[in-house]
């Protein structure tokens, strides 16, 4: 798989659920970044489809045959496939690749830097859900959720169930919000135009960092993106590509996972958002992953929808379990190959979702 | 079997994305008071059936005692009860499924009643409206209990996921959103890009429904959001009391209450005579109430539509609609002629009592390591809570604020911007003195937004949620106060100190306040009168001549800035000069401040002392003041704490 590295040539506009409806007044829109897997793989299409022969006016909404056979059409991709997207930056030994925080990661900032646990299954406690294992720890008295991003290394600790050395990296240090007002003008008064006023919040990445999204299928065509400036997201703003490889399989890592008295003990860390049909309960099983949940660490679900320009409506929005969040399950020893091979859970995994790392607790 | 073997641990959610996504202040307040009071529904069943509430401590509480029916006197509409609590119960998980049906049944009958009034008879040009309704309020709350030990909570709150959804997952939800709350389906169920007259048609009759004045025109809600938009309006039927909420001021009216003051003491025929020709004009603008609430009385002036004492959207035909003016905005030339006497008007209040501040603030409180306390000292915190619960809206209304909630530790108030850095240091000394009477040290935090009134609400309780908890409490520590300027053009400032950094240990005075107030009272001073704005220009102009101009505190922050090495200026950002040998930041900033005052005035050394001293002041606002358990030298500096003056100081802001 080749990876894309985009760069906002400003800033980018990732709007959020909220109407924003040509001729109405709207304000403090946005907000959502990293942006969702249908975005950033839809102004990939997108371009590659315009280097196709597609215009993109009003009449020619839909694809032609031939651009469909490549790209697909829709939810349906043909060959192509994703992953991502990720965050990145660059350091001094090249890309470093960064992962969200995981749920169980528990901290606080004190005088000498961060001190901080990992939840796991704790004792049962009688509850709405019934008698269950909720994710506990010692000693996290004042500590909450670290969320932000860590590094692949700490990633491997987190997989391994250590405490990852080093400290949680803030949004705040990737990326900063911008506010922007846009209007349109009356270009006979060239006042204000009625009921065009909107207010949005842009992204802004810091130097060095950017978005890395895996793509696969369209070898012969990676050159129309090798170096190219495409649109990516609202407000037509633009992202420059250019294209790696990565030396090392950011999702290959598996820690050693033992079984003990005929079971063995993981935990499924989603790096992307990921939508299930159903959410499991205490005692149930996730679709596709062998054994069944004891506990776990699940944010409230994010929505995600989008526009629909070809049919012009909005997608549905949909609920996503939230990249960070973990599992912790169990299976039967005789399952631990395919507990190893796990690395994509629900639907829309072609798209880049759904992407999960295994480790253990 | 331990006593905690008999111990729920209930909370009701989401507390953010129910009472925050509001664009009115009756929303906010409609958000907290229908939180409080569901979860003291929970709090009666479980008292009817036998158990008690271990915190808080409600014997006295008023909310809990109309919901059991045994109140009297005046009905409460501030809620008092927090979304979370502790009881004990002889079989307590029969207790707590009971309280979470509790809430259920009460939600439903607030929604049905909603529903039976406004929207039922609407249903019927919506597509699958009912269907839209029954899911939304269906799957909204999240209720969670524990049994047992407090720990046992925290850990349920990392588990989002409920046995009641209907598909096992959390609703899908498809069409247009809601203008408020964007996660759900408004609830015509058109979509406006493919069916937009359908839509319209639905919001116009809906519009008819309740007379107009509820709904935007370009509102579009969803089935929480009109809950609580008109709850207020079935309140009698839904929950057995007026709640009383029309009489609710709006942000614009919060900010100008300090104008108020001075206008209605000083020119109050006048006053009264521009209201009731405004009434005379358009029928519609009389709040009645909403004086009495704050003032406890009631000038005619003081009861009208807000936007009618404000200049700009005066001049808005669509934001102020006289009698004649049509749904676009158009008037004829009579209408006109009206309206262009009522800004006369105003320009004459505002000749003789200078213009209302359009900024207000936005008060959010947390008490610190509540949970640990609780744990440590259970029922003495809970008196202890009681105690400071009781006096919170006597110190809001002697600072000329408003109490939106006040319930366990929290606090949501609006204030106008001259009194709220006071108001938010005085609740946190009663705050710890509430728990010195009982034995204990606690601290409380504060977010506090100057907002101004364009900026939407959502954004400021946002920005007030964001500063209290990651700006005050995690970066700065216990016991910190955070406060944010949002301008219509964005975040103007960020600051945050301890309340021991931020307040002056001799007078007890919030010393940014001080500052503010030696800037402003200069400025005043040199123009011979505090309510004069024929003189502004003189003023300005005598001003300058004494005080270094505004420009003095963009160039210390760009000094700052270059000094450090950065190479942008966010609000809020610290720097750190440590690696500066030799450097006397103190000095550079008097030079910077006398070479601002040296072509105005002569450089005297009355007048370098005196610069030394705010200079001084200044400096000691913007330094590092953090909270108790972080050690810090307070070695680094923040420009905010310098614009914070500024702004605090001025008495027209732009918006």
């Amino acid at each position: 798989m080749r990876y894309l590295i985009l760069t906002p040539v400003d800033s980018w506009f990732f709007r959020d659920g909220r109407p924003f409806h040509k001729g109405e007044a709207t304000s403090d829109v946005g907000g959502f970044f990293p942006p969702s897997a249908f975005t950033v793989a839809g102004a990939i299409r997108a371009h590659l489809a315009r280097s196709m022969g597609w215009r993109e006016d009003r009449r020619e909404r839909r694809w032609s045959d031939e651009i469909c056979r490549v790209l697909g059409d829709g939810y349906d991709l043909k060959g192509l496939r994703f992953r991502g997207p990720l965050l990145c930056r660059e350091s001094d030994h090249g890309l470093e690749i960064l992962f969200p925080a995981p749920l169980n990661l528990y901290g606080k900032k004190g005088d000498r830097g961060y001190e901080m646990r990992l939840l796991r299954p704790g004792a049962e406690v009688e509850c709405d859900l019934g008698r269950v294992r909720l994710p506990s720890a010692e000693g996290i008295d004042g500590m909450k959720p670290l969320s932000g991003y860590i590094t692949g290394d700490q990633l491997k600790q987190v997989l391994r169930g250590e405490v990852p050395e080093g400290r949680v990296i803030p949004a705040e240090e990737l990326w900063s919000s911008e506010y922007a007002v846009g209007l349109a003008r009356d270009l006979e008064t060239r006042t204000a135009k009625e009921a065009h006023l909107y207010s949005i919040n842009r992204i802004r990445l810091e130097r060095g960092v950017h978005l890395l999204m895996g793509v696969e299928g369209i070898e012969d065509m990676l050159k129309e993106l090798d170096g190219a400036v495409m649109p990516l997201g609202g407000e037509g703003r633009m992202a420059s590509v250019a294209i790696t490889t990565l030396v090392e399989d950011i999702y290959g890592f598996r820690p050693e996972l033992r079984s003990e008295n005929g079971t063995v003990r993981f935990t499924l860390l989603h790096i992307t958002p990921a939508f299930l049909s159903r959410w499991p309960g205490p005692g149930d099983a996730i679709p596709g992953v062998p054994g069944r949940v004891v506990s776990a660490c699940i944010e409230r679900a994010m929505r995600i929808g989008g526009w629909d320009s070809a049919n012009r409506r909005p997608v549905d929005l949909k609920p996503f379990i939230p990249p960070g969040s973990v599992w912790f399950c169990e299976a039967d020893d005789d399952r631990l190959e395919d507990v190893r091979r796990l690395s994509r859970v629900g639907e829309y995994t072609e798209f880049g979702f759904g992407e999960v790392a295994v480790g253990v607790w | 079997m331990s006593a905690e073997d008999n111990m729920i641990n209930f909370t009701i959610g989401p507390v953010q994305g129910f009472i925050g996504q509001a664009r009115r202040t009756r929303d906010l307040w409609s958000g907290s008071f229908l939180l409080s009071y569901l979860s003291g529904c929970a709090m009666a069943e479980i008292r009817r059936i036998g158990g008690s509430i271990i915190v808080p401590d409600v014997e006295e509480d008023c909310l809990l005692r109309w919901i059991e029916k045994k109140g009297d006197g005046t009905p409460p509409r501030i809620g008092t009860l927090p979304n979370r609590f502790r009881a004990s119960a002889e079989d307590p998980a029969v207790a707590a499924r009971s309280a979470a049906e509790r809430v259920r049944g009460a939600w439903k009958e607030i929604a049905d009643c909603v529903w039976r009034r406004y929207v039922e008879d609407v249903a019927d040009i919506g597509k699958s409206t009912q269907e839209i309704w029954r899911r939304q309020v269906d799957s909204f709350w999240e209720i969670h209990w524990t049994i047992g030990a407090m720990e046992g909570m925290e850990a349920r709150k990392n588990w989002r996921f409920y046995r009641d959804w209907a598909d096992g997952r959390p609703t899908i939800e498809g069409g247009d959103h809601c203008t408020i709350m964007s996660d759900w389906q408004e609830i015509s169920g058109y979509v406006r890009a493919t069916d937009g007259m359908k839509q319209e048609a639905f919001w116009r009759k809906f519009c008819k429904n309740t007379g107009g004045m509820d709904l935007r025109s370009d509102e579009r809600l969803c089935a929480i959001a009109l809950i609580k938009r008109m709850f207020p309006s079935v309140s009698k039927d839904a929950i057995g009391w007026d709640v009383n909420a029309d009489t609710w001021p709006s942000t614009l009216y919060v900010a100008a209450i300090p104008w108020f003051r001075s206008v209605i003491a000083s020119n109050r025929d006048v006053a009264n005579s521009y209201a009731e020709k405004a009434r005379s004009f358009a029928k519609h603008i009389q709040r009645k109430g909403v004086a009495e609430q704050i003032f406890k009385k009631s000038d005619p002036f003081l009861e009208i539509d807000a936007n009618f004492y404000y200049s700009t959207p005066l001049k808005d035909s669509k934001r102020t609609p006289l009698d004649g003016t049509t749904e676009k905005g158009d008037e004829p030339e009579d209408v006109r002629e009206r309206r262009q006497e009522l800004e006369n008007y105003l320009d004459e209040l505002y000749r003789r009592n200078g213009r209302p501040s359009p900024f207000y603030a936005m008060l959010l409180m947390d008490g610190d390591s509540m949970g640990r306390l609780i744990r440590e000292r259970g029922e003495a915190v809970s008196r202890a809570l009681a105690a400071f619960a009781k006096g919170v809206d006597g110190v809001v209304r002697q600072n000329l604020g408003v109490l939106v909630y006040a319930g366990g530790d929290d606090v949501l108030a609006m204030l106008p911007v001259e009194c709220a850095m006071s108001c938010a240091h005085k609740l946190s000394v009663k705050f710890t003195r509430s728990f010195k009477d009982y034995g204990m040290d606690a601290t409380i935090s504060a977010g506090l937004v100057f907002a101004s009134y364009r900026v939407p609400l959502r954004s400021v309780i946002r920005e007030a949620h964001v500063i209290l908890d990651d700006i005050a409490k995690d970066e700065n520590g216990r016991g910190s106060i955070a406060v944010s300027v949002l301008k219509g053009s964005g975040r103007y400032c960020r600051w945050v100190s301890s309340w021991s950094g931020a307040v002056s240990s001799e007078t007890n005075e919030v010393l940014l306040e001080r500052l503010a107030r030696v800037f402003r009272e200069k400025e005043e001073n040199a123009s011979g009168s505090s309510s004069s704005p024929s003189s502004t220009t003189s003023s300005q102009a005598t001003f300058k001549e004494k005080h270094a101009s505004s420009s003095f505190f963009y160039k210390s922050r760009e000094l700052l800035l270059m000094l450090s090495g950065e190479q942008q200026w966010r609000p809020g950002m610290f720097f750190d000069l440590s690696s500066l040998e030799g450097l006397d930041i103190g000095e550079l900033m008097l030079a910077e401040y006398l070479n601002a005052l040296e072509h105005r005035s002569e450089i005297t050394e009355e007048v370098r002392a005196t610069a030394r001293r705010y200079v001084g002041d200044l400096l000691s606002v913007s330094r590092r003041n953090p909270g108790p358990e972080y050690g810090r030298d307070g070695g680094e500096i923040c420009a905010d704490g310098m614009l914070l003056v500024k702004f605090l100081s001025q008495k027209e802001v732009s918006e």
